[in-house]
């Protein structure tokens, strides 16, 4: 037992900071793993905060904040967790940088936080959250831990961002705000928004589009 | 002909097996039997095959049986058309041909599209080209208006056989009526083209005679009940009195029982008669294409739905009578050509009837109680296709039981 | 060993006053701050249904100058003292209150009456804005009126919604369709008028205004979204032809004796 503490200890100190296995934690979740089309987790968010980019964004980027501190914070008082009351202990954390998160927006980023409403206080219902701290975080050193929740973070982010690009564009005929195609915009070109983009199902249907595209491109098959 | 298919057969050994077209095997056969009888055909003698129906002669069935309320469709395009702009005497062949007009390219539009998917998806998966596609390409342009932008018509049919088929795998294989998530996908997308009173009468552009209102027979009925108060003494008989009400029949007797029945009433092209979707009805009956049994309890489960609606009534649209209901907006339509699609629809016998009495269930508590939207056939539909496989299963499992039951004792 | 009842009780509870001293520092450093916002954006959609403002625009000092606020009840008389006797600042009324009033009958319900003071003359009022509360189709619908020194003449409208159908009911939210309102007239002579979007759309844009111009009483209605133009039109009537009639009147006549 006591060696293998030892072992361990030793081979932290030899491991780099951004180890091979370190980038894979980081990257793994933008594609083979990722948490929104392989997973298929926080879809809920995912549908509702993607009518336009910006809104996206600051969604991504609040997540990603919440589950790379959870996951960080976790990691560092794992050991002293009973593990009888963990999951409410995990609660606990990630609902304290959830409301953090609530209250800086509202405070410096109103018309955000506004059109976020309630899903930055429903990120604690988010299953990456408290999926990647029970299976990352209870057992792992803080870095990883870290690099872990800011790349399933990141692999949401992407999904929300791709999803909120076509829903915008096609929806509205802007991007980030800026009128692309459609009557008085930067192009000119004639363009009719699409509603059923504005409506969560058309999320939906890019979600499973995204995830169609992304199979076809790894070769990726449900097992039956 | 017979040079022409001698023509076509010499190009056979490129796209064969280790021919240089290989590749494009499955474009030449569609088109060859598009055309000809294909090459190969069952010996005369040994096969146990007594009636050779296969997928082809079964959707040039249901073609055919879409040919009633199409030629009334196209009829009934130029009929509205010159009584919208006052010209009653009008001969029948202008009718048709502002009909033919407008109906031609919606149809040769969808046709196009449905290919432009169905081809690539065919060559990629090494499958032969369904002819699932004559029946939806044909379902499309039916349940359109009259007045719908080509590029829309274009987009819808791309959608639906891209998201509602190939995604699950193509013909045979799609939870949804792909015609009907066509429609969907308009109806959300592009709202202002598809509903409301401007769409269903084609104007061309003509100054229409006065106190011309667009609105549909639904829309009438919807709209003249929330303007009337909920006490009985006041809606009773309303719903109908509003339908021969001036302000919104344009005509006389524009949106009476009869002319709702025959189908002489703005609506959708293929929609609006009854009587020719009841033509329809007896071909896909005759040739066992159709399940009988989803199209009566359609109209069943929206009659009796209709009848319940009447006793509770608190507002004019449940006191409306319930065989109005039969015959306004697209419910023959859907019951006979969408229902009994025997791909979404239920495969049980009895999962068919209670499938089918669902059906008309929704319609008319979509149509009565949803203030977004005046039909209720679409949706109805839709959510039954999801629920068939479901039917079916509990259906299954019910016999098991009761065999079981039987096996125990 | 850790899990002892006694460690876990421990650890809850210090686990608890950690997150309940952070929060807590946190709400009382940025409470202010996200005050602000709030009024901010409240000031915003006031001043905006007036003027165009750009991003940089100072709202709070535009405000401070030229608004004047009160609180006024279904007779037309000011309200000054809340129930417990306390001066009413309209500032200071939770954001909810239009909200929260909208549930009672008109008849009880307060009014905040926002005027709009000219740049030079403070005693001078340009504008009157008006606060309204509605429901759509499937949700709440809410907005400002905006109306000139007249008491009669609709200067612009700002609506916004929770969840009309995009694309269509949803566009009481555009500039375009707010935009039908303007010139629009309350009364016709002494009577009050409200005014109705009409069923059925005339193109849209300037042919929407066009088709309406010689009736100032109606504006172009938007196709397929009857029944979310239909709650506007209640919303206009409940506030109009009840709600601030007698504020209206009561204001027109003093502004009539003190012209004559």
């Amino acid at each position: 037992m006591s060696t293998q503490v030892a072992d361990a200890k030793v081979e932290k100190v030899s491991e780099p900071l951004f180890s091979k296995k370190n980038r894979k934690l980081l990257v793994d979740p933008l594609d083979g793993n990722n948490p929104v089309t392989v997973q298929v987790l926080g879809i809920c968010s995912a549908l509702a905060v993607t009518v336009q980019m910006k809104p996206a964004l600051f969604m991504a980027l609040g997540l990603t904040f919440v589950t790379a501190f959870s996951n960080l914070f976790i990691s560092f008082i794992r050991n002293t967790i009973p593990s009888r009351i963990r999951i409410i202990v995990q609660l606990a954390v990630v609902s304290l940088w959830v409301i953090l998160v609530d209250q800086l927006l509202k405070a410096y980023m109103y018309d955000i936080s506004k059109q976020l409403s309630v899903f930055v206080g429903l990120i604690i219902t988010n299953c990456i959250v408290m999926g990647r701290l029970e299976a990352f975080a209870m057992a792992n050193k803080p870095w990883p831990s870290l690099l872990d929740g800011l790349g399933n973070g990141f692999g949401y982010g992407i999904i929300l961002l791709a999803v909120a690009f076509f829903r915008e564009l096609l929806g509205s005929g802007s991007l980030y705000g800026y009128k692309i195609i459609g009557a008085d915009s930067l192009t000119g070109l004639p363009y009719q928004g699409n509603g059923l983009m504005m409506l969560p199902a058309g999320a939906c249907i890019i979600v499973g589009l995204l995830i169609w595209a992304q199979r076809a491109r790894n070769g990726y098959a449900e097992d039956h | 002909m017979k040079f022409l298919h001698d023509i076509l057969e010499k190009q056979r050994p490129a796209f064969e097996k280790g021919g240089k077209l290989e590749k494009y095997f499955y474009a030449f056969e569609a088109l060859e039997t598009f055309m000809f009888t294909p090459a190969t055909t069952a010996p005369a003698k040994g096969a146990h095959i007594r009636d050779a129906i296969d997928l082809k002669r079964m959707m040039m069935t249901v073609v055919i049986a879409m040919l009633p309320p199409l030629l009334f469709g196209i009829w009934n395009i130029g009929n509205l058309h010159y009584l919208a702009l006052g010209q009653a005497d009008a001969t029948f062949m202008a009718k048709v041909m502002i009909g033919l007009q407008q109906s031609l390219p919606i149809i040769i539009v969808a046709y196009t599209a449905g290919a432009l998917v169905e081809v690539p998806f065919a060559l990629i998966r090494k499958h032969p080209i369904n002819e699932g596609f004559l029946v939806t390409g044909m379902l499309i342009p039916l349940v359109m208006p009259p007045d719908i932008p080509l590029w829309q018509v274009a987009l819808a049919t791309i959608f639906a056989i891209l998201v509602a088929k190939e995604v699950f795998g193509g013909t045979g294989m799609n939870i949804l009526n792909v015609a009907l998530t066509a429609r969907a996908f308009l109806y959300f997308a592009y709202p202002t083209d598809i509903s409301g009173t401007k769409v269903w009468t084609f104007l061309d552009g003509g100054k229409p005679i006065d106190g011309f209102s667009g609105a549909t027979a639904l829309g009438v009925v919807a709209e003249r009940s929330t303007q009337i108060s909920e006490a009985k003494s006041d809606f009773a008989g309303q719903a109908v009195a509003a339908l021969a009400d001036k302000t919104y029949a344009w005509m006389p007797d524009l949106f009476s029982f009869e002319s709702m029945f025959i189908g002489t009433i703005p609506g959708s092209i293929g929609e609006t008669s009854t009587l020719a979707c009841l033509l329809g009805a007896l071909i896909l009956i005759a040739t066992g294409v159709g399940s009988w049994k989803i199209i009566v309890s359609v109209f069943g489960g929206a009659y009796l739905t209709g009848l319940l609606l009447n006793g509770l009534a608190v507002n004019a649209y449940m006191d409306l009578p319930a065989h109005y209901h039969l015959v306004m907006g697209g419910l023959a339509f859907g019951a006979v050509y969408m229902a009994t699609d025997p791909v979404s629809a239920a495969h049980t016998e009895l999962g068919k009837w209670i499938y089918g009495f669902l059906i008309g269930v929704m319609t008319i508590i979509i149509r009565v109680f949803n203030p977004a939207y005046p039909e209720g056939i679409m949706l109805a539909v839709l959510l039954m296709n999801v629920f068939a496989p479901l039917i079916d299963y509990y259906v299954v499992q019910a016999n098991k039981n009761r065999r079981l039951k039987r096996a125990t004792v | 060993m850790q899990q002892s009842n006694g460690y876990i009780i421990g650890y809850t509870a210090g686990l608890t006053v950690v997150c309940a001293l952070v929060l807590a520092f946190v709400s009382l450093l940025l409470k202010d701050r996200q005050d602000a916002n709030v009024q901010r954006e409240m000031k915003q959609n006031i001043l905006s249904t007036v003027m165009t403002l750009d991003d940089k625009a100072d709202v709070e000092a535009l405000y401070t100058k030229r608004v004047k606020s009160y609180l006024v009840d279904a007779n037309g008389d000011k309200v000054e003292k809340d129930a417990s006797g306390a001066a009413i600042v309209v500032e200071k009324l939770p954001t909810s209150f239009v909200a929260d009033e909208y549930k009672k009958s008109v008849n009880e319900r307060k009014f905040p009456v926002y005027e709009i003071v000219n740049e030079n003359d403070p005693n001078k009022t340009d504008y009157f804005v008006l606060p309204v509360y509605g429901y759509g189709l499937w949700n709440n619908i809410s907005g400002y009126i905006s109306l000139e020194g007249d008491l009669n003449t609709v200067k612009g409208v700002k609506f916004s919604h929770v969840g009309e159908t995009p694309g269509l009911g949803a566009r009481i939210a555009d500039a375009e369709i707010q935009g039908r309102y303007a010139g629009k007239k309350l009364f016709e002579g002494p009577e009050m008028v409200a005014i109705m979007m009409q069923k059925g759309e005339n193109g849209g844009g300037s042919a929407s205004i066009a088709a309406f111009k010689d009736n100032p009483h109606a504006v172009d209605g938007m196709s397929g979204a009857t029944i979310t133009g239909k709650g506007v039109n209640n919303m206009l009537a409940e506030y109009f032809k009840q709600g601030y009639k007698n504020f209206l009147l009561n204001k027109k006549g003093g502004n009539k004796a003190a012209s004559l």
